[in-house]
């Protein structure tokens, strides 16, 4: 009798694992197949040995990987990383009060609707249109001209500067809103009982408020640095040589040198820095929520 | 003794163009437990949010002792405040929730030690240092903001409506700890409140609040006992209220003319002119149930018929119909004596001493 509700539940606990299965299969051929299919691609190009006209031959060889070994490189993955933290530090440094702003205001949809309006338009037209904004005959320059402050335009297309101000325009909404949907859920009661309990304006938002959006925070400092890391479009269209990013190395060796494997190895590098910084950002959280 | 006088002068408040505080004085005295009462919207809590801090007057100044906060941020006042739903912050446990002020303080670790550990042993909180706030009980939230507020040893400390979120029976309680806690750290207690069985038990001196204006500032048995008006007299227990025209005054001996009820005599404690329009309130426990007609009683007798009977446990609360006023009368329950016991339907006979009576509202000829 016992035993026989045993194999019943056991039976029922196998159809359950069963359904499930069968829920997540067409996700998980989804997901394998046009997700993990090209990181495995590229994954194995940069173990093999480069073409003569650009493609790979079927040798397996760490050539890519000895020519990552170059100075060159290693000053283009540091200077990637120190725009694309820059970059987020400014995000978040307006994303914050922004995102306060919109959770406390009245009129949250009208904020809301703002902030998502520059998806309408494409990508590389928005960044054009930066062009149209700081270059040399640009708005900024006629302008400062027009007002006598300059004799000649300013420079402000194609440095280091205008790669991370366009970056930051870019990706500024999507630290804004993972930050408004915490905020948004904060009760701001709290940042009066800090304020009762003798805590300053600013004490009471870094010991009361950021703790308890963190989760929110950590999504937008991912949702920020990981795109960014890897850009190529703004670099390549606003930055100079100065403003040299992964991306932008990715491309040439793909395109101009046609050394695939090396280009692979030099994505796989990224991919390798992108998911460090991924799970260290994940159990970060996961300890802040224990 | 540690805790310090809240004087309240002449303050005005409003949102926009309603007026949420409109002329109110107060002096509130040290080591008191003072209750503001009133119901929902009566500006009670908007006061306390004004001694705390939160809110700017319009108008008017607020000292704690000789010193005037009027204009001070929340956190440079020696006040705090338990909130209403306790506002424990939600990422730290009980021992951090308790230490934040010191910690803002910069206070040093031992010190900090000590004193979250005294604070939360006079809040019988000792075994959950290291529960998180959403693993604790409504009643060990409450005990916790309450040591959290305490720790900074504020000269006055503010509640606002601590209570309201428990149920009845913890209610109770944690009112009693309440009381002793005020014993123990002797500073002034400034609780805010809209039930008035909260605030008649524990307080020292209560204000009854309507509409942005304190109506009458006394001890539990005085704003019972000489309501100022006929708002007190109703909001603070239940009563009855007659109104009517003085028609003689023969010493402190009034007779009052009411519809239905005819000539009352009542014994004022004030003076009155003849023909004034007045308010009398009438406390149900004064009021004799008879089955049959008293003899020797000293106040009028009126002949009624049971119309309702609320049954309470210890009492009954029964609706008699004289005329067509019903007028409320408590009824205790004798033990052993069957002669309490009333019917629905049933003619009664009622009574009352003439100096039961109390007049709450006078408007002169």
């Amino acid at each position: 009798m016992g035993s026989n509700l045993l194999q019943t539940c056991r039976g029922r606990i196998t159809v359950k694992i069963r359904a499930g299965f069968a829920y997540i299969a067409p996700l998980s051929v989804w997901m394998g197949g046009m997700f993990l299919s090209p990181i495995v691609i590229i994954f194995s190009f940069s173990f093999l040995r480069r073409g003569l006209y650009g493609g790979v031959t079927n040798q397996l060889t760490i050539d890519a990987y000895q020519q990552l070994w170059n100075p060159i490189y290693a000053k283009v993955l540091l200077n990637t990383l120190v725009m694309s933290i820059i970059a987020t530090v400014i995000m978040i440094f307006f994303a914050i009060p922004t995102a306060y702003f919109m959770a406390r205001s009245k009129r949250k949809t009208f904020w809301l609707f703002l902030v998502i309006i520059p998806f309408w338009t494409n990508f590389l037209i928005r960044i054009y249109a930066w062009i149209a904004i700081l270059g040399n005959n640009g708005m900024v320059n006629q302008l400062l001209l027009r007002l006598g402050w300059i004799d000649q335009p300013l420079r402000l297309l194609y440095n280091p500067v205008s790669v991370i101000l366009v970056l930051v325009y870019t990706y500024l909404p999507f630290a804004i809103l993972p930050l408004f949907s915490t905020i948004e859920k904060f009760d701001f009661s709290l940042l009066e009982a800090a304020r009762d309990l003798g805590a300053t304006r600013i004490q009471a938002f870094r010991k009361v408020l950021i703790p308890s959006v963190k989760s929110g925070l950590f999504s937008a400092i991912l949702f920020c640095f990981i795109p960014s890391f890897g850009q190529y479009a703004v670099p390549q269209l606003v930055g100079d040589s100065r403003a040299y990013m992964m991306g932008n190395i990715i491309a040439r060796e793909l395109t101009i040198t046609r050394n695939w494997p090396l280009s692979a190895a030099i994505s796989t590098l990224i991919t390798a820095v992108t998911l460090f910084a991924l799970l260290f950002f994940v159990n970060q959280n996961n300890r802040a929520h224990k | 003794m540690k805790g310090c006088s809240v004087t309240i002068k002449g303050v005005y408040k409003s949102f926009g163009a309603t007026p949420i505080l409109e002329n109110i004085d107060l002096e509130i005295k040290k080591g008191e437990f003072f209750s503001m009462l009133g119901p929902s919207g009566c500006g009670k809590t908007t006061l306390l949010r004004c001694i705390a801090g939160f809110e700017s007057l319009s108008q008017g100044s607020v000292f704690l002792g000789d010193r005037e906060v009027t204009n001070l941020p929340p956190n440079e006042r020696p006040v705090n405040t338990v909130f209403q739903n306790y506002a424990l912050f939600p990422h730290l446990n009980v021992f951090e929730n308790v230490a934040f002020p010191l910690r803002i303080k910069r206070s040093k670790t031992n010190l900090i030690q000590e004193k979250v550990r005294h604070y939360l042993e006079l809040v019988k909180l000792s075994d959950h240092l290291n529960k998180m706030p959403n693993q604790l009980s409504g009643g060990q939230r409450q005990r916790v903001a309450i040591a959290r507020a305490l720790i900074n040893e504020p000269e006055v400390l503010l509640l606002d409506e601590p209570l309201s979120a428990l149920d009845a029976k913890l209610r109770h309680q944690l009112l009693v700890d309440l009381d002793a806690l005020h014993d123990e750290v002797g500073i002034t207690f400034i609780y805010v409140t809209h039930d008035q069985q909260e605030a008649l038990g524990v307080s020292d001196r209560i204000a009854v609040m309507d509409k942005g204006k304190i109506l009458q500032v006394g001890s539990a048995f005085e704003i019972y006992d000489q309501p100022a008006n006929a708002f007190v007299a109703e909001f603070i227990g239940e009563t009855n209220l007659f109104t009517g025209q003085v028609d003689m005054v023969i010493g402190s001996d009034i007779m009052v003319s009411i519809d239905q009820l005819g000539l009352l005599k009542i014994t004022s404690t004030i003076s009155v002119l003849p023909f004034s329009q007045v308010t009398v309130s009438l406390r149900p426990e004064k009021i004799t149930l008879y089955h049959r007609l008293p003899l020797n009683t000293q106040g009028p007798v009126f002949r009624g018929i049971v119309e309702e009977i609320v049954y309470a446990g210890y009492q009954s609360r029964i609706y008699v119909k004289v005329g067509e006023r019903l007028i409320s009368v408590q009824q205790p329950h004798v033990v052993g004596a069957g002669s309490d016991h009333f019917s629905w339907k049933e003619p009664v006979f009622i009574t009352w001493d003439p100096t039961s009576c109390r007049l709450v509202e006078v408007a002169s000829p």
